[in-house]
């Protein structure tokens, strides 16, 4: 598995590769923190971040002010994720470099695992680079504002900032299970991401509105435990996540080590 | 599905190979033998089931029935068998946004292979200088090039090629033919797919025909080539002679057919080219030519497609 996953860092660490998920990140985690102090929402409590339902400019000076904007959009940080993996996975099918790979490293699930690893690393990075960015840009505005930031440091505000990355990379651990997933399944790049997409923004919606379970779908799971929006505790929404992410990955193995590469 | 073979010497050994997918059969109970050494033609027209036998003995695809070995090891188990194998099927296929250098690494890294051994194969196949760039700035020679470095990268035992030579021109195909007899005479067997059957024929020693997934021939190529009626090019010192000649050779029981270059086609037995020429000593006609056409591979292998369903497309 480290083999298979130091040969998938090789093609990951592609400078256009990682420009682009890095300047989406920085912009989604910059927006994220900028826009709800810029229009002052209202908001609740998370069990993962929040620790206060303040929100604008009287948001920045709690102890979750550094961090709370990028936990507000841990979804779509994950969608970044979910990109990546999909194309990770896709790509090989499309290039026909899989082939390759397989030869060299016959063992099919020890290919994935390391595959998935590398992806899991680089999306842990780009939790830090969220949290980072959002933290940034937070103390920009909060210097502009002249706000109170003392609570940032607190242990209560470092514990937040732990907190947040915690959400984050919750978020785009799932998600990446979800897109190398789809990859798998589908093969075709436009496809895993269009549907990954479509489920994530529309899908769970849709689904949502029409059933009691809409807490338990990945993207509203991990959402919810960062901005607090679901009732579901911390400890029940990290089982719900673990379960997603096993269940994922195994079905991706599945189809991965059973399938014909005929293509 | 089968049981290691330590004891067979071919390199590839399948019995009853089969692949269906859905009503179609694209590879009909295939048992053919590759020997250890040998640079072995496998062809083909195109969907005749090469590429699909090729994928089933690299474990990529699961065969439908049948048992396979390579290098002695069941193709059930390719993670025995695979880190002695290179192979370059379908084409070159490579990440076009990493350099040559970096596409290797990947399969050096994932193979558990010497990073060392990159600059080996890139010095092989002439890439050095553009080690570095972009593959998706090489031309279709090129990558067919770093393609075969790939295949080299493990310093295989068994070279498995699928049309090597696409893309590349006169120079990188002669190129080819050279490492490819090169590593033959180092001990390594090559099973090369192609359905440019002159450059098999140049470099093959044995052969794998197939059609519609079904074996034709499995041999060496003589015994393909040799099969076939011995024929004899002559011409009549004087070209008036000729339609003499042909009623002469006629009458002793031989086909003869009057060719447009202005000489006969003489169908006759294996060194029967003397008889030929008493005959026409004994009418007074004076031969001015008298030779043995070869029967090319492609010839050899028309005739063999023809009489199960077309020639190669």
């Amino acid at each position: 598995m480290i083999a298979a996953m130091r040969s998938e860092l090789i093609k990951l660490s592609r400078r256009t590769s990682m420009i682009g998920t890095g300047l989406a990140t920085i912009a989604i985690a910059g927006l994220g923190t900028v826009v709800p102090y810029l229009t002052d929402t209202s908001g609740g409590g998370g069990p993962l971040a929040r620790t206060s339902g303040a929100t604008g400019p009287a948001a920045l000076a709690t102890a979750s002010g550094s961090v709370q904007g990028v936990v507000d959009v841990s979804k779509l940080l994950g969608v970044v994720v979910l990109v990546l993996a999909a194309l990770a996975v896709t790509n090989e099918y499309t290039y026909g470099t899989l082939k390759n790979s397989l030869v060299r490293h016959p063992d099919r699930p020890s290919l994935l695992r390391g595959k998935i690893a590398a992806i899991a690393l680089n999306a842990t990075a780009l939790a830090v680079l969220a949290v980072v960015a959002g933290f940034v840009v937070s103390l920009i505005a909060g210097s502009i504002n002249g706000t109170d930031m003392s609570a940032w440091t607190s242990a209560a505000g470092l514990g937040e900032i732990a907190s947040a990355l915690g959400a984050v990379l919750v978020s785009n651990l799932t998600f990446a299970c979800l897109g190398v997933t789809l990859g798998v399944l589908l093969r075709s790049p436009a496809l895993a991401v269009g549907i990954g997409l479509g489920w994530i923004l529309i899908g769970e919606q849709l689904v949502g509105s029409l059933t009691s379970f809409s807490d338990w779908l990945p993207g509203q799971l991990v959402s919810g435990l960062g901005s607090g929006t679901t009732d579901i505790g911390l400890a029940s929404g990290l089982i719900g996540v673990t379960v997603w992410i096993v269940g994922l990955v195994l079905i991706a193995t599945a189809v991965f080590t059973t399938r014909d590469l005929d293509t | 599905m089968t049981h290691s073979t330590h004891s067979d010497p071919s390199a590839i050994s399948t019995d009853g190979l089969t692949k269906t997918y859905g009503a179609t059969t694209v590879v009909d109970d295939l048992t053919v033998r590759v020997p250890t050494g040998s640079i072995t033609g496998f062809i083909g027209r195109n969907g005749a089931g090469k590429t699909t036998t090729l994928r089933m003995l690299l474990g990529l695809v699961t065969p439908t029935s049948g048992t396979a070995t390579v290098l002695g090891e069941p193709i059930t188990a390719p993670n025995r068998y695979l880190p002695s194998v290179g192979a370059l099927i379908e084409g070159p296929a490579f990440h076009p946004a990493l350099s040559a250098r970096d596409n290797l690494r990947v399969l050096t890294r994932v193979g558990r292979l010497d990073d060392r051994r990159i600059d080996d194969v890139l010095d092989i196949v002439r890439l050095t200088d553009r080690a570095d760039d972009r593959f998706r700035s090489y031309s279709l020679g090129m990558k067919q090039r770093l393609g075969l470095a790939a295949a080299l990268l493990p310093a295989p035992t068994l070279l498995v090629l699928d049309e090597p030579t696409n893309g590349l021109d006169p120079p990188g195909i002669a190129d080819m033919r050279e490492l490819l007899v090169d590593l033959a005479a180092d001990g390594t067997t090559v099973l090369v797919s192609s359905h440019l059957l002159a450059e098999v024929e140049l470099i093959c020693r044995h052969l794998l025909v197939i059609e519609s997934g079904r074996l034709l021939y499995q041999g060496p190529v003589e015994g393909l080539t040799d099969s076939h009626e011995h024929r004899v090019v002559l011409a009549a010192e004087n070209p008036s002679d000729h339609e003499r000649l042909a009623n002469l050779y006629r009458a002793n029981g031989l086909l003869v057919d009057r060719r447009r270059d202005n000489t006969l086609l003489v169908e006759a037995p294996e060194g029967g080219s003397a008889r030929l020429n008493l005959i026409a000593a004994v009418a007074g006609i004076t031969l001015e030519r008298l030779e043995s056409e070869t029967t090319s591979l492609e010839s050899a292998v028309l005739e063999l497609t023809h009489h199960t369903e077309g020639v190669f497309s």
